[in-house]
Order: structure tokens, then sequence, then C-alpha cells
């Protein structure tokens, strides 16, 4: 009986879990592009900008993204032999990028965000031993307007 | 209040520093929450309501250390870093500071 | 300085391999391992088994709480399998105390308990139709005291066990799937036992009889009145009763086991 009920949860997850992660990535390159123009970079000062700045903002955008329980499952086979865990993979990879857009978003008008950080933090439900599940991305940088 | 995570205001000339300002809040989530969270963690996906508790921590935070600044007279501050760390099971700190200056 | 703004082509922080590839290289890979530390520990088991004297495993039981059963009102009929028993361990020499009880349970089963002890549910009582047949049960769970059966599946759980533990901690998805499937090998294991206790209590009825009359009776009855699913069979730890009565009959015929007329089972009511 657990093991039909854990099944059940793996085809859901499996299921569900394809099917959002498939859905969001199209979203989120659909948003790249239409962002592709506005200069996002780890720099620490602005490109050289014709203009007055006019603006100086903290721009910042975060998101808590949770894993399936199919690749839950599959990362949990993966800690018994080590080496890599590609089920994370796509978790982590879209979670930085989505924070990413969201903080782009935050600024509308900006002409450039300098100096960008990303910042991850695991949150489990529970202190259980290491259980990553979902985690949080905030991303963050000085959105500077010229005019 | 002016706020960058660069070590300058662009346009603006820092005339005086203040020095360390912070801000910071610990938040625990809610039953309500969990019960979602719980789902989504079958599903996969977005946990809508951790996201928006974690920004609105973030907002509170960033509140904090402006109205320490302001008590010290500065009207910008630079250099912001964040940090988050969780204290216990279920709860978070959210920890931002940064220099306290005042612009022309 | 200029913003180029290009985006990159590919995704180079996602590996190309899909989740349900990986899926079934980690099974693969985890079941090897386990297959191959449960028929490792499995033979150690079976091999420290027989370095357990019975005195051993008697006062290691006796430790232990065990199900008595409730004790059937009719004692003539418990003296009466007891006085069987007393006659059939001249064939089955053991080196055990064995008790025999008789439980009040619409069961049409027999147990052997650890430390030489057969419990007898009295459905079983009331639905043999010849001593025959009763005593080619009452062999069968001789045969499993010979074997140490019941020593044997206790290692194996023991040993499955201490490896979901091992690898996995307790309380975890992936020990309870591994240990669905392991259960499964364990299964055919058992089956393997069953015959061969089936074996051991043809001959204690051809060493009691003189010949092997009525051996299948008792699994013809059960054939008859048990309509299992086909598919159920994959998970059950008893051979097919069908199977059992052919396996029997065939094992008659290679042994030169005559065949005659089986005794009636009656007990004088009281």
């Amino acid at each position: 009986m657990d093991f039909i009920i854990f099944l059940t949860l793996l085809l859901l997850g499996y299921g569900f879990g394809t099917w959002a992660e498939s859905r969001h990535y199209k979203s989120i390159e659909k948003r790249e592009i239409q962002y592709q123009k506005l200069p996002t970079i780890a720099l620490k000062h602005p490109l050289p900008q014709k203009g007055k700045v006019v603006k100086v903002k903290l721009a910042s955008g975060n998101v808590v993204i949770s894993v399936d329980y199919f690749k839950r499952f599959l990362a949990a086979l993966r800690n018994i032999f080590g080496g890599r865990v590609s089920a994370y993979e796509t978790l982590v990879d879209r979670a930085r990028r989505e924070a990413t857009l969201r903080m782009k978003e935050s600024c509308p008008g900006a002409t450039q965000i300098i100096n960008v950080r990303l910042e991850t933090a695991s949150i489990s439900k529970n202190s259980k031993k290491g259980s990553v599940g979902s985690i949080e991305v905030f991303a963050y940088g000085t959105a500077i307007t010229y005019r | 209040m002016l706020i960058t995570n660069i070590e300058m205001i662009p346009g603006r000339k820092i005339v005086r520093h203040h020095g360390l300002v912070s801000g910071s809040t610990v938040r625990a989530k809610h039953v309500g929450r969990d019960i979602m969270a719980g789902l989504k963690n079958i599903f996969g996906g977005e946990l809508k309501g951790y996201t928006e508790l974690l920004s609105e921590s973030r907002k509170e935070a960033l509140n904090r250390m402006r109205e320490q600044a302001k008590q010290m007279g500065a009207n910008a501050i630079v250099n912001v870093r964040f940090s988050t760390s969780s204290v216990a099971a279920g709860a978070a700190e959210l920890y931002v500071y940064g220099t306290a200056v005042t612009v022309q | 300085m200029e913003y180029s703004g290009k985006l990159p082509t590919s995704n180079v922080n996602v590996s190309k391999r899909t989740p349900l590839q990986e899926l079934l290289i980690l099974l693969g890979g985890v079941l090897g391992i386990c297959l191959i530390f449960y028929l490792c520990l499995g033979w150690a088991v079976d091999y420290s088994i027989q370095h357990i004297s019975p005195e051993e495993e008697n006062e290691l039981y006796a430790l232990m709480k065990l199900p008595a059963g409730e004790e059937e009102k009719a004692a003539g009929r418990t003296l009466a399998v007891q006085t069987l028993l007393k006659e059939l361990q001249k064939c089955a020499p053991l080196p055990y105390q064995v008790s025999i009880n008789v439980s009040d349970s619409k069961q049409v089963n027999a147990v052997a308990f650890p430390g030489g002890h057969i419990l007898v549910f009295s459905g079983l009582l009331d639905q043999v139709s010849s001593e025959n047949e009763l005593v080619f049960v009452l062999g069968h769970e001789l045969g499993h005291f010979k074997h140490r059966d019941h020593l044997r599946s206790l290692g194996r759980g023991l040993v499955l066990w201490v490896i979901s533990l091992f690898l996995l901690g307790p309380d975890n998805d992936v020990g309870d799937f591994l240990f669905s499937a392991l259960g499964v090998a364990n299964r055919t294991h058992s089956r393997q036992q069953e015959s061969a206790a089936d074996e051991y209590a043809l001959e204690v009825l051809n060493c009691h009889y003189g010949h092997v009359g009525g051996s299948t009776k008792f699994f013809e009855h059960l054939r008859d009145n048990n309509q299992t699913p086909e598919i159920l069979k994959y998970y059950s730890t008893h051979p097919s009763d069908q199977k059992r009565i052919d396996d029997l009959n065939a094992l008659a015929i290679k042994k030169n086991y005559k065949v005659a007329s089986v005794k009636p089972w009656v007990v004088a009511a009281n």
C-alpha cells in the first residue's frame, strides 16, 4: 500500500514537474529576449553612457522554487553514489534566471543595472539532514536611469 | 533615501561618511503556507507564499536600516549587502547592511 | 565600450541527460549493489545458522514473547495430536524438544515457531479427512525445523533491514521501495523452503505408514476452496497448491513410494 502511494507520488511528481518546468523555461526565455537590451553587469562601475543620471535605485527580485517528488527521489538515489546531481541543475538554473528577470522587472525604465549579486539559500521544510527540496534565489543590483 | 550596492551614488558626490548601518528581521512562516508548500513539494514549482514572505521581510529589514541611517543624519546608503541565515527550523533571519553617507 | 546583449545559444548549466535515463541508471546500480549485498549476507546467515545449537536457540527465544494462541477446549484432540507427534518423531529425529498445541481458530493452518513449538489451528483438525493427511502437515512443520527455516527467514529479514538502514537511514522512501523490491526475492527463497519441507513431510509419511497415501489430500482441499488470482502468485510465500500436488506426485514416483488406502482420523468426542 505504501509502495502504491509512493509510486503515485513519483508519477505525479514526474508528470506535473516536467510540465511546470517546460512552461517555466518558455516564460523565462520569452522574457529574457524582452530584456535583452538592458545592460546587466557585475561590474562596480557603470558603463560609459551619455546623458545625466536621473534616478538611482536598488533593484531586487527573489523567487522560491521547489523541486518535485520525482527529482527529489532521483537526488536521494544519487546521494548513494555521489557525482553530479543533475536532478537539481534545472532547479537552481530556473531560480537564478527567474530572480534576475524579476530584478530587471522591478525597475522599469532603467538604463543599466550594475554590480549584480545573486544570493542562494536553501529552504528546508524541517531541519532534517540536508533535505534541499526548495531554494530561494535573491538577485540585487543598482539600477541607474540616464536621460 | 538613495540606496545602492556600489561604492558611490552615480551623478552625486559623497561629502560625509556616517559608518555602518544595518537592519534585520527574523520571520517564521505560518502553517497555511506550510501546507501549500507541502503540496508543491510533490509537484514542484514556485512557492509563491514563501517568495512573498521573504520579499516582505527584506523590505522590512531595508526600512529598519533606512530608519537607522536617518537617525544618523545620512541621506544615502552605499555598498549595501544582503545576507540570509536560518536561525531555527522554519525561521529565517534577513540581514541587510551598508555604509550611511551624506551626498550633495 | 558597448553592450552587445547577446543571449547564449544553449544552456550549459543543465545536463543533456533526461531525468528518466538518470533514474534507470541509478535504479539499476542500487538494485545491483543491494542484490550482491543481500546474497552475500544471506549466505553468511545460512552458514552461521549451522553453528547455532538448538539449546542456544531455545535460550534465545525464551527471551522473546511468542503468541501461544487460545487453547482449544476439546483437550482430547490436543492429546491425540500430541501422541501422534510423539510417534512421528521416531521417523523424524530432530535435535529439538518438539511440543505441539492446538489453538482455537477457524484458520486451516499450522505454524512452526522457533524453539521447536508447533501451533495447530483447530480449523485444520476439523478439515482433515484422514490421519495420513494430518501426519503430512505435521511432517511439513517438522521439515521446517529440520532445515531451520524459521532462523533463516529471520536472519534474512534482519539482513534486509540492516542494508536499508545502512544505505539510507530509517524512514526513507527509497528504503521502502527497495524493501518491497527485495521482498519479492525473499519470497522466492521462501517458496523453495516450502518445497523442501514438503519433501521432508513425504519422507516422514512413508516412514510412518510405509506408503504415501493421502499426501496430496490437504493441498487438493486448499486448491478447491481457494481461488487466488493468477497475478498474486508472484507475491505469494507458498508455491501454488496445484504445483505442490504435482511435485509431490512426481517425487513419490521417483522414490518408488507406494500408495495405499488411508487411515481415518477419528477422535473420541468428549
